[in-house]
């Protein structure tokens, strides 16, 4: 089987000049949690957004399951942005029939039974729900797909911290072991027990890939006070 | 896939779209009721022309609101459903970017030609009075004639000629959500202000498209000063002869630029896209 993702010398750069992404080289097999850290403005979104096909790299290749970005790569994908992507005009119930229209692995049974659980009412219609709402939403959608690779950018950052304990369990419950899921977020804290590896970006570039038991038994430390260490203001 | 994605386009352009297209067929039936449907021979000269101006400013004022808000919408719906926060969902559906773009094509000149027909259903409903029509059909040669409708388009069929002022208009409906779909996706490639670049980018490509028409009737020597220096009782000058010319002229140009826009907007939409 092919790994998830495979990265070679991926490059975005704008007006040949900034260089969102430099020279990137990675390659993430399934079965695991991948927590996406780094600061603000060190190309973890451009990183997401090449993968998804929402950009175009500069230089370099980008592969899903072998694949490069496009219709293929998209079924496979369920991907989270960091912003309300859906049509606010639409109600819960319509926006699921829209996803179970164009995902043949959506499961609306699921998020039905997801949304019931966080007392969601799916008559009404998006723009009369609270951010974190919003958020809840949108990450029951993604969770309710049975993808190969689950890309989520700030799932728990709107949301509050009941709901994220719930929100980490729909995680954990709704990926299976030959998905991988890739978490970018800045509250490694929240999230630090359900990583399996996190990968370090700084400048556009990987300065850290490695496993989160590594971390822990090889320089005895947490993967939160690691990032406070490399990320040193 | 593609029908799906007409099926969403559609229906959210028809949230508003239908509503308004009723009340300017309400309006228009309002009009007729209480304007046009007034004018009889023993009105005076002043009143015919209080009527007449009444009707002309109401008329062009109705038409303009409904085309400006059917190319509007459809526009917006483009600009939200690929540029903004939305275009995060559009781009990660399995679908082409090439199948995003006809549809929304297909289901902006679907209103588009809508709203063409219900224009000229407007106008047949403000104009086509009973005093009107009898009016009309007791000078009718007289008018054809002044038309130009003699020689060889004197037996042309008035179905015949419906059909083609009908067909070009569709053809014109289509490429004017081409040109606004290719504006907004233009406007993108500004670095800020995106939505006031849309519009700069719609005016330099009108104005463009409107010096290449000027230039290519010119070279065809059909100039729009004819229109008003030619027709005379000796001249040979026809109205509908010099209109077929220019429609002719039009299609070719409405062909090769709406072509031209639509393959730089998938361009724009497949290479060079980058959502804030």
């Amino acid at each position: 089987m092919n790994p998830i993702l495979e990265c070679f010398g991926l490059t975005k750069s704008y007006n040949n000049m900034y260089h969102a992404l430099d020279n990137l080289n990675l390659t993430l097999e399934r079965g695991q949690i991948i927590g996406l850290l780094g600061p603000n403005g060190s190309g973890k979104t451009t990183f997401i957004k090449l993968i998804n096909d929402v950009l175009v790299p500069t230089k370099g290749e980008i592969l899903i399951n072998g694949m490069a970005p496009g219709v293929e790569t998209k079924k496979i994908i369920s991907y989270l942005p960091e912003r309300t992507y859906l049509d606010e005009m639409m109600k819960v119930n319509e926006i699921i029939t829209y996803f179970s229209d164009f995902y043949d692995n959506f499961s609306s049974e699921r998020a039905y039974q997801m949304l019931s659980d966080l007392q969601i009412d799916t008559n009404v219609r998006l723009r009369t729900l609270s951010k974190g709402t919003k958020e809840k939403v949108q990450l029951i959608l993604v969770m309710s797909r049975d993808a190969d690779l689950y890309i989520l950018d700030e799932p728990i950052g709107g949301v509050d911290p009941a709901a994220r304990d719930y929100i980490l369990n729909t995680i954990l419950n709704n990926y299976n072991e030959n998905a991988a899921l890739l978490i970018s977020t800045h509250l490694i804290r929240d999230i630090e027990n359900i990583l399996d590896r996190v990968l370090f970006i700084k400048q556009g570039q990987l300065v850290l890939n490695a496993a989160v038991d590594e971390i822990r038994t090889e320089q005895g430390k947490s993967v939160d006070a690691l990032f406070r260490e490399v990320f040193k203001c | 896939m593609l029908a799906k994605l007409i099926r969403y386009d559609m229906k959210s352009l028809n949230r508003f779209l239908p509503v308004m297209h009723f009340f300017v067929l309400l309006s228009a039936l309002l009009i007729r009721l209480f304007i046009t449907g007034r004018i009889q021979p023993s009105l005076s000269g002043s009143q015919l022309d209080f009527l007449l101006i009444i009707t002309f400013i109401l008329c062009f004022t109705v038409i303009v609101a409904l085309s400006t808000g059917t190319y509007l919408l459809a526009g917006i719906r483009f600009y939200k459903n690929i540029f903004t926060d939305e275009g995060y969902l559009t781009k990660t559906l399995p679908v082409t970017n090439g199948t995003h773009l006809l549809s929304k094509t297909i289901a902006g000149s679907i209103w588009a030609v809508i709203n063409m027909f219900c224009m000229y259903l407007c106008a047949y409903i403000v104009i086509w009075t009973p005093y009107i029509k009898s009016l009309a059909l007791s000078h009718k040669e007289d008018i054809l004639t002044e038309f130009g409708f003699v020689g060889k388009y004197a037996d042309i069929p008035f179905s015949a000629a419906l059909a083609v002022l009908l067909l070009f208009s569709c053809f014109g409906a289509v490429s004017s959500i081409i040109m606004i779909y290719a504006s907004v996706a233009v406007g993108q490639l500004f670095k800020s202000h995106r939505i006031l670049g849309a519009v700069v980018s719609y005016f330099v490509i009108s104005t463009l498209l409107s010096v290449l028409m000027l230039v290519a009737m010119m070279l065809f020597g059909h100039e729009t000063r004819l229109l008003i220096t030619a027709p005379s009782a000796e001249s040979d000058f026809s109205f509908i002869a010099y209109m077929v010319e220019i429609m002719k002229i039009t299609t070719g140009l409405i062909l090769v630029s709406s072509t031209a826009l639509y393959i730089m907007t998938y361009y724009i939409i497949n290479k060079k896209i980058n959502l804030l």
